[in-house]
C-alpha cells in the first residue's frame, strides 16, 4: 500500500489491539503499528518529539482513565498533532456519536465487527480509502 | 410509486421484471437493479399479481425498510464497479453516503444487522468478482483492472484477490484457461 506507513492504535482492550494489528499485517506487512492503552498514553507518545508522528490514528472511544473523545479534543487542539487523520474505531453504533466525532475532526467513524475474521475487510477498505486520498491530494 | 425487489443482480433480472409488468399491463417509468418506478399507484390485487409473476423468476418483493436499504446499498456498490465514469473514483464510504443520503455509520450498521456480515466484506468480495470478470471476459491486464476498480496498486489487488479466492489472479486465469473449468455466474 505505502512503504513506511505508520499507525497508532489506541484501545484499552488488548485482544482488540492485537486483532487489529494482525489484520493490518495481513493487508500489508510493511505497515508499522504502535499501540496505546488509553488516551493518556496515546498523548504521551504523540507529544514525545523524539518519536515520529503516525500517519493515522485509530481511536477507540470507551476507555477508562482518558477516553477517546477527550483524546480527540486534545489532538485537534494541538498545532503539531491536529493534522494527523483520526479514525474512530469503536463498538459504538450510534449515528449521533459518529456525527459528533466527525464534527470534532475525526475523518471516519467505523464500528468494530462482531466477527473477528471480518476485521481484515474493514481495515483493508479504510486504509485503501485513506491511501488513495493521500495519493490524489 | 416505487417497488423494491430482492436479489436483482443482472440484466436478465431486469428483463424478467419487464416481462412480468408488461404481461400484467402495469405501466412503469424505469427498471433499475432492485427498484422499479411505476407510472402510478397500484391496487392490492395488482400487487399480488406482481408478487406471483416475480415468483416464476425466483424474484421477491420487499417491504421491510431496512431490507430495502440493504438492497439499495448492494446495487449501489455493484453500479460503482460497473461505472465507466471516473468521477466515481471517490472514497467508497463517501460514495455510498452521497448516493443513499445516509451517514456511513448508519449504512454500515444496518447492513451488518440485516446481513450478519460487514458492508466492507461485501464490497471487497463483489469487487473481486468484478476483477475476475474484467480479467476473463474483457481480457484486461491486472494493472488496468487495478486502476479501473480504484485499488491502491497491483500488489493490493493481488493480496485481496488471494484473501477472497485463495488463489493469485494469475493462478485463477490459468485455471479458467483449462478445459474443465466451469464458472458459475448469475
Amino acid at each position: 500500500m505505502k512503504a513506511n506507513l505508520h499507525l497508532l492504535i489506541v484501545d484499552d482492550d488488548v485482544d482488540d489491539r492485537e486483532l487489529f494489528i494482525e489484520a493490518v499485517r495481513e493487508v500489508d506487512e510493511e505497515i508499522q503499528c504502535s499501540t496505546a492503552k488509553d488516551g493518556q498514553q496515546a498523548l504521551e507518545i504523540l507529544k514525545n518529539e523524539s518519536i515520529k508522528l503516525p500517519d493515522f490514528i485509530f481511536l477507540d472511544l470507551r476507555m477508562p482513565r482518558f477516553n477517546g473523545k477527550k483524546c480527540l479534543l486534545e489532538i485537534k487542539n494541538d498545532d503539531r498533532l491536529k493534522n494527523i487523520p483520526v479514525i474512530i474505531y469503536s463498538t459504538s453504533r450510534e449515528v449521533e456519536e459518529s456525527i459528533e466525532m466527525k464534527g470534532m475532526g475525526a475523518i471516519h467513524f467505523i464500528t468494530k465487527p462482531s466477527r473477528p475474521e471480518e476485521i481484515y475487510y474493514l481495515v483493508s477498505v479504510v486504509l485503501e480509502e485513506q491511501w488513495n486520498d493521500m495519493m490524489h491530494s | 410509486m416505487n417497488i423494491y425487489i430482492k436479489d436483482m443482480v443482472c440484466v436478465r433480472c431486469k428483463m424478467a421484471v419487464q416481462t412480468v409488468l408488461e404481461n400484467l399491463g402495469i405501466p412503469y417509468l424505469k427498471i433499475e437493479l432492485g427498484k422499479v418506478t411505476l407510472t402510478g399507484d397500484i391496487n392490492k390485487e395488482e400487487l399480488l399479481k406482481i408478487i406471483e409473476g416475480l415468483r416464476h423468476f425466483k424474484l421477491e418483493l420487499m417491504n421491510d425498510k431496512k431490507k430495502i436499504l440493504v438492497e439499495r446499498i448492494k446495487t449501489t456498490i455493484l453500479q460503482m464497479f460497473h461505472s465507466s465514469d471516473h468521477t466515481v473514483r471517490s472514497k467508497f464510504s463517501e460514495y455510498l453516503s452521497k448516493n443513499l443520503f445516509y451517514d456511513y455509520t448508519y449504512l454500515a450498521n444496518t447492513f451488518s444487522e440485516i446481513e450478519g456480515s460487514t458492508i466492507e466484506k461485501y464490497y471487497i468480495t463483489k469487487r473481486i468478482e468484478r476483477v475476475k470478470e474484467l480479467m476473463i471476459y474483457e481480457e484486461m491486464t491486472i494493472t488496468e483492472i487495478a486502476y479501473q476498480l480504484n485499488f491502491s496498486n497491483v500488489a493490493h489487488l493481488s493480496q485481496q484477490f488471494k484473501k477472497v479466492t485463495g488463489q493469485t489472479p494469475l493462478m485463477f486465469k490459468k485455471l479458467c484457461e483449462s478445459n474443465d473449468f466451469v464458472w458459475k455466474t448469475c
